[in-house]
């Protein structure tokens, strides 16, 4: 592999995570999309057009020995990464009240996957990111995940999964940000995406422009003079640009 | 009428110190322990205290022991969810994280209070409706301190967010909450005094979402 910029994105079938990849492609970086659907076709044909820059790596979040894998994946190719992007996240299509009866598999499994498995993404790939230029951790999180604007009834698997990762990435950050790491949080926006399973149709954002937005916002640096460094102040942002309390 | 108050994980030294403080102030206590009853029931000796066996990890054991608390009363009035807390078997720094204890984590800390909110809402339509959730400064974001394995931290942000999200929907239909840090082991007595005062005492401000910790300071979620 050239001595290009290289990023991995998690999620990467469809949807936002696919609009990413497209996008950093665009820019000019080399790019290990993690892909959770082999059958899904998209991915498959952009890397049947790109074969030398966009490799797919199979991927579930959720599974340790499948994060495991894909990095000993990118191990054995290129040895580093400059960016990791967390953006692989599932939803319910039925938020229930606490009035209702939780569904506790699709809670634990919400869990896993948006709270749990860029935390797993983050352990396995941080030798490989100390070895990339960039050492830039992406996540995509969400308004939901806002203590100070919570405003829901239902929904409390992805609410609850959304905060908790965001306190992860706190972890993070205090752990990792003293060796030069640097960090985005972020919230995409209402996207029409797959996020619970099927194609949601309502959202704001088409996919691309999401993508558009949330890959200008990771890949820019942010503020830096004397004896100030905004990196040093990790925040969720959103699309617009706007911060958002925790 | 005596006032009930049911206590989740009543073995741990600071539950039962809370289960002890209750019966002393005239509260029927139902006392529920992953344990078996056995194990713990000599620790009370007043028929004030009724013990019953509940893991807050299992929907089936939450509704069994449910059942059975409604064969001694029809209503509670102070709920009080404590946590299975993995604190300390967890180490901090990503390196050392386990993915199958931050899960287990989130089993006790968060979805355990929402099981047991969800088994005992039928049971406090009347009387105080008043529910108080044990916490940590840990899983405060407003904080955000380092040194709690992430596991755990997590954990406990998602049991705040699920605290704004119950404060929300009860507090229009007259629930009142405690969210509440019990602090170190040595200082157990004290913070249960000071817990049991803060539960069953009002607020003047319970519209507002405060977590206090067992000094009556007021942490930022």
């Amino acid at each position: 592999m050239s001595r290009s910029r290289i990023a991995f994105v998690t999620g990467a079938d469809r949807g936002l995570g696919l609009g990413i990849t497209k996008r950093l492609l665009e820019l000019g970086w080399d790019v290990f999309a993690g892909s959770y659907l082999a059958d899904w076709p998209e991915l498959t044909e952009l890397s049947q057009k790109e074969p030398e820059r966009l490799h797919v790596i199979p991927l579930d979040v959720a599974s340790d020995e499948s994060v495991q894998a894909a990095s000993r994946a990118v191990e054995a190719t290129s040895g580093r990464v400059d960016v990791l992007i967390n953006n692989a996240g599932i939803a319910t299509h039925y938020p229930r009240t606490i009035h209702e009866e939780q569904v506790e598999e699709e809670l634990l499994q919400i869990y896993n996957v948006n709270a749990v498995g860029p935390m797993r993404m983050a352990q396995s790939f941080v030798p490989l990111l100390r070895a990339g230029a960039g050492k830039r951790m992406c996540f995509v999180s969400s308004e939901a995940g806002s203590i100070n604007r919570s405003f829901r009834d239902n929904w409390y698997g992805y609410c609850m999964s959304k905060t908790a990762l965001n306190r992860g990435v706190q972890c993070l950050f205090d752990e990792l940000r003293p060796e030069g790491f640097t960090f985005r949080l972020y919230h995409p926006g209402w996207v029409r995406s797959y996020m619970s399973g099927e194609l949601n149709t309502d959202g704001d954002l088409n996919a691309d422009d999401a993508a558009r937005m949330a890959v200008a916002y990771f890949l820019r640096n942010r503020y830096e003079d004397q004896g100030m460094q905004e990196e040093d102040r990790l925040v969720m942002r959103d699309w617009l640009g706007r911060e958002w309390p925790w | 009428m005596d006032q009930i108050v049911l206590i989740t994980e009543a073995h741990h030294p600071w539950g039962r110190a809370l289960v002890r403080e209750f019966a002393q102030k005239g509260w029927r206590v139902m006392a529920c322990s992953p344990v078996s009853v056995e194990m713990f029931q000599d620790a009370f000796d007043t028929d004030r205290i009724h013990i019953f066996t509940m893991d807050m990890r299992s929907r089936e054991s939450v509704q069994q022991a449910v059942e059975r608390i409604q064969e001694q009363t029809s209503r509670v009035d102070l709920l009080v969810c404590g946590t299975l807390s993995s604190q300390g078997k967890e180490s901090a720094g990503i390196a050392n994280m386990s993915a199958d204890l931050v899960l287990e984590d989130y089993q006790a800390n968060a979805l355990g209070p929402i099981r047991v909110i969800e088994a005992c809402l039928p049971l406090m339509d009347h009387g105080l409706r008043r529910i108080a959730l044990l916490s940590d400064v840990q899983g405060s974001l407003g904080l955000g301190l380092s040194g709690a394995g992430t596991g755990y931290a997590m954990s406990k942000a998602a049991l705040h967010m699920a605290y704004t999200m119950l404060h929300g929907d009860l507090g229009r239909k007259g629930f009142t909450f405690r969210l509440f840090e019990p602090g170190p082991e040595p200082e157990t007595e004290v913070s249960a005094e000071a817990a049991a005062a803060y539960f069953t005492g009002s607020r003047e401000d319970e519209e507002r979402m405060v977590m206090l910790d067992w000094r009556g300071q007021e942490v930022p979620l």
